[in-house]
């Protein structure tokens, strides 16, 4: 009469087929499509990076600012460096960049702004506040400073994007836990004595992943923006690796005679960018999203 | 004979889902007469909003009229442009809602909303629509509708803002007038003034009404003539005489009989097997045949169809009349249920299980930053005493606001008392949940009403239930499935069911699911905080019974809390009576339900609908709404809507409780005359 079905598992299995079947549920938003084609493109060109540049993205030669051609389809630049090799190893840049300062704007955003809703009173008044003081700078601006001070350099930019996404990532998180945290199953869960980390954990947080999702796809398209600024600007990834912004920088007194030097690398941020709002937008329609 | 107002031919309704097409309306024809109130009756998704939307042309982009014809004084509504419907809605075809929030604009002054109508078909200038519309709000019982045509509709209660939505729909002076479950969610009180008024108006006006409801007391009440519907079509009409008295079709025997009676007692409801039927997939046959438990083999072959039995009776069934008593069905015991106690608790029976003293729970007011920012409290509780006995049910009764929810909240924890003691099994527990002991946790639970959020949509039904076995239970870990399955079982579930989402279940087996859960730690009390009250009555039957099933095995003791009368009667040992904060009245169940009674306790039992239209009750309408708790009334709370008040006594002094053995009633009338009024209740 007991039915092994009983085991627990599968609800981690089905959990895992429901985001399963949001991504599926995507082929009926032609936005949220196309938003998932260019960043699945984008992750296959990162995968596949080293098989398909033609030549070594630091590797010297003679042709200087040669044209795009068969050669160089994106032309090179004034080392004769080859820019189509360069703008795919770029996208190992970005993507790395991008996804480590999500996951830590995800991962602090989340634990306070949860903490503050869940709590509320004296918690939710001073982070929110502190939140709110870190808002009301420009994210650029704070991370210029924080990067002046440190100094420029592959972690220090995660640290520095990845904190800047905090307040909004809190903010968001907080909105959704206030919508989740008086329905009735939380109640129960008091009422039988759950510790305050259990009921964060297991009984709030699995019902605002979603809105988390949508958000992380949003900040993950700032961050590559936001790290190709600071890129441009010389305070994020240091010479010779390759950063789109870092290219653009670099373009900039050749733009006469070279204007495909700032042409690519811009395409390829500004293809990236679009892509992870897209398919924030059709993530947010396909969860029934954010509030 | 005259042409019907309304008459509709072969109604059907499409609603396209990305899955699948949900048969909504599957051919309904029914006609509605001038002056006369027609019922229609039946479960959640039997499609009696849908065709109301149909009648108005209101239904969803998704969903379709795909046949029939909706004929309003002779003329095709379905041929009618957009404009031409504008001249026709609140004019002559009018429409009145379940929720009136949404159908008011919260920018502009309820007056304005409903003067709109009138000078919107010129009828009348604007200062006539609004004057019209202050002796409509009169007309509806609300008091000062000169101040209140200038309110925004967030100014106004819930009861008051559904009396607006039906001046509102009145003004017109339509010649039909749709309501889908106009009074669902107002007080019994305020739903017996709203029945008043649609009396009235057809007497006075000679207008028809298509009365939506799931309440067949509230039809028995007002209608001439009732339409029960199932699965997109009427499955039984009749004149409310004849309907109430036999019913052909199974279907509406079984959901009348699944209803509370309020002169009943303790004991088995019956239960209406199975449920709804899916629509996107309709049986052949006879659509009821699922749930059926008359069913013969005829019934699965082909499609009854819409009979005449009387001159004013049809039924869709081939097996009707149904001869002999139906036997009580009740669906949960077949499945071999199992007690749901491991062991039965030590019980002595007269010992006390929970006492209250004094409590009271004041919300906001006094310790600001700024003392002259200060504002009074709001005085949820305000002195409530009660005493409930090991293995009873103490039944909490009261309109919406009397601090009902309130009290179970302080009592369980989750509410931090103002004031008083709370005793459970002779041990103070009067402090907030993380101040309990693991122990007393345990021993207390509580089910919540919303089956929608009372499970975690993210965890399956099997780690809802394993989860408190693991926080509590003093066994291996390896037991928990067996357990798990164990009490699935006793709430009348498949054991199979443990690894279904929330989302895949009905609201009845939501309400089972959030049982079990609250019966795994094997608790001592239960607090019920309306369970049923948004579940279907066939549903609510069958979660009753398993209540009371639940604590024959058990010994648990229930505190039950609803605003239904009916149902506190038939599960409670004992009532509590509440009105603003105070408990009115106290007794043993049959002592509350005849005289001597507490003045509001008699009112409350003269508004409820009671599925006989045969039985003439004395009316005793209260006036005005519940008085604001942050200003409570001084002397008896009561007073201001008292219709028995004798004096200024009552406004000054507290009432005394006057009381016969466990019998008490908080009135300044003394108990001889309380006992001279005539029983409410046959």
């Amino acid at each position: 009469m007991e039915k092994s079905n009983l085991d627990l598992s599968p609800g981690l299995l089905d959990r895992i087929k429901n985001g399963f079947s949001h991504v599926l549920k995507l082929r009926e938003k032609p936005l949220g499509l196309a938003g998932l084609i260019i960043i699945v493109f984008w992750i296959l060109i990162t995968i596949l990076a080293p098989y398909i540049t033609p030549y070594g993205a630091t590797q010297f030669s003679q042709e200087k600012f040669a044209p795009p051609s068969p050669q160089h389809p994106f032309g090179t630049d004034r080392w004769g460096r080859d820019l189509f090799t360069r703008i795919i190893a770029g996208s190992r840049t970005a993507f790395a960049l991008a996804l480590s300062a999500t996951f830590l704007g995800l991962v602090g955003g989340t634990a306070l702004g949860l903490s503050a809703a869940y709590f509320g009173g004296w918690t939710e008044e001073i982070l929110g506040r502190l939140m709110d003081i870190l808002m009301s700078f420009p994210a650029l601006l704070i991370a210029m400073f924080v990067l002046g001070v440190l100094g420029p350099g592959t972690i220090n930019v995660i640290i520095v994007i990845g904190i800047a996404h905090i307040p909004r990532i809190g903010r968001v998180a907080r909105s959704a836990t206030l919508q989740v945290k008086n329905q009735e199953f939380v109640e129960a869960a008091r009422v039988r004595g759950e510790s305050d980390l259990y009921i964060m954990g297991a009984e709030i947080l699995p019902n605002i992943l979603d809105t988390l999702g949508v958000e992380g796809a949003i900040r993950f398209a700032y961050s590559i923006f936001l790290s190709a600024s600071l890129g441009f600007l010389g305070l994020g990834v240091q010479p010779p690796t390759p950063d789109w912004g870092l290219m653009i920088s670099e373009s900039r007194s050749y733009l006469q005679i070279a204007p495909w030097l700032a042409i690519f690398p811009a395409l390829a941020i500004a293809s990236m960018v679009l892509g992870a709002n897209f398919l924030a937008e059709g993530l947010e329609e396909v969860t029934g999203g954010k509030q | 004979m005259t042409e019907p107002l309304l008459k509709i031919e072969d109604l059907e309704v499409i609603y396209s889902t990305d899955r699948a097409e949900v048969n909504a309306i599957n051919g309904v024809s029914l006609e509605v007469n001038s002056g006369e109130v027609r019922g229609l009756v039946g479960e959640s998704g039997c499609g009696k909003s849908t065709l109301a939307f149909a009648i108005m042309r209101y239904l969803d982009k998704n969903g379709k009229i795909t046949g029939g014809r909706i004929l309003f004084k002779g003329e095709d509504l379905r041929k009618k442009t957009e404009a031409e419907m504008e001249d026709i809605w609140g004019r002559h075809l009018g429409m009145i809602y379940q929720d009136p929030t949404a159908s008011l604009n919260p920018s502009l002054p309820v007056g304005d909303q409903i003067a709109e109508v009138a000078t919107a078909h010129g009828l009348a200038s604007r200062d006539e629509a609004i004057q019209k519309a202050i002796d409509l709000l009169d007309r509806v019982h609300i008091r000062d509708p000169e101040d209140i045509v200038d309110r925004y509709p967030h100014e106004l209660s819930g009861g008051m803002r559904q009396r607006v939505g039906i001046a509102a729909g009145l003004i017109g002076e339509p010649e039909l007038l749709v309501m889908d479950e106009p009074t669902t969610n107002l007080d019994v009180t305020t739903e017996a003034r709203i029945l008043d008024i649609v009396e009235e108006l057809t007497e006075e006006l000679n207008s028809a009404f298509l009365y939506i409801t799931h309440d067949l007391g509230v039809i028995a009440r007002i209608g001439d003539a009732v339409e029960v519907m199932y699965a997109g079509q009427v499955v039984e009409r009749g004149s409310i005489e004849e309907l109430f008295e036999e019913q052909y079709h199974p279907y509406t025997k079984l959901l009348l009989r699944s209803i509370p009676d309020p002169e009943g007692s303790k004991g088995s409801l019956q239960e209406v097997p199975g449920s709804m039927v899916d629509l996107t997939d309709l049986p052949r046959g006879c659509n009821f045949s699922t749930r059926c438990p008359y069913r013969g083999e005829e019934c699965f072959k082909s499609e009854p169809s819409l009979d005449d039995k009387s001159e004013s009776h049809s039924a869709r069934c081939f097996i009707a009349p149904i001869e002999g008593k139906v036997e009580t069905v009740s669906e949960s015991k077949d499945t071999g249920k199992e007690p749901i106690g491991d062991e039965p608790p030590e019980l002595k029976r007269e010992d006390s299980i929970l006492a209250v003293k004094d409590l009271k729970k004041y919300f906001g007011g006094g310790s600001g930053w700024f003392p002259w920012a200060d504002s009074d409290p709001v005085r949820a509780v305000d002195g409530v005493n009660l005493d409930l006995e090991r293995s009873k049910t103490l039944g909490v009764v009261g309109e919406s606001g009397c601090g009902k929810t309130t009290l179970a909240r302080t009592i369980i924890g989750l509410s931090r008392a103002t004031e008083g003691e709370i005793d459970f099994a002779g041990k103070d527990i009067t402090a907030p949940i993380s101040r309990r002991s693991p122990k007393t946790l345990k021993r207390i639970q509580i089910v919540f009403q919303d089956p929608r959020s009372t499970l975690n949509p993210k965890r399956t039904v099997g780690q809802a239930i394993a989860r408190p076995l693991a926080l509590h239970g003093d066994f291996a870990r390896s037991e928990i499935p067996k357990k798990t399955a164990r009490l699935l079982r006793s709430v009348g579930l498949d054991p199979s069911l443990a690894d279904r989402f929330p989302d895949q279940l009905s609201g009845g087996q939501k309400q089972r699911v959030a049982t079990a859960r609250a019966f795994a730690t094997n608790p001592a009390l239960v607090l019920h905080d309306e369970p049923t009250s948004s579940l279907d009555v066939s549903v609510q039957a069958t979660i009753l019974n398993l209540l009371l099933e639940l604590q024959e095995g058990s010994g648990t003791s229930y505190l039950f809390i609803s605003h239904d009368l009916s149902v506190v009667r038939h599960i409670s040992d004992y009532i509590a009576v509440m009105y603003l904060g105070h408990l009115v009245e106290y007794g043993r169940t049959g002592e509350i339900f005849s005289p001597p009674y507490h003045p509001y306790t008699e009112a409350l039992l003269s508004a409820i609908p009671v599925p006989d239209p045969g039985l003439s009750r004395k009316r005793i309408r209260l006036k005005g709404s519940v008085p604001s708790a942050v200003d409570p009334p001084s002397g008896c709370v009561f007073h201001t809507r008292c219709p028995r008040k004798i004096g200024e006594v009552c406004e000054s002094e507290s009432p005394p409780a006057r009381g016969e053995g466990e019998h008490k009633i908080h009135c300044h009338i003394t108990r001889d005359e309380l006992s001279e009024v005539e029983p409410v209740l046959g």
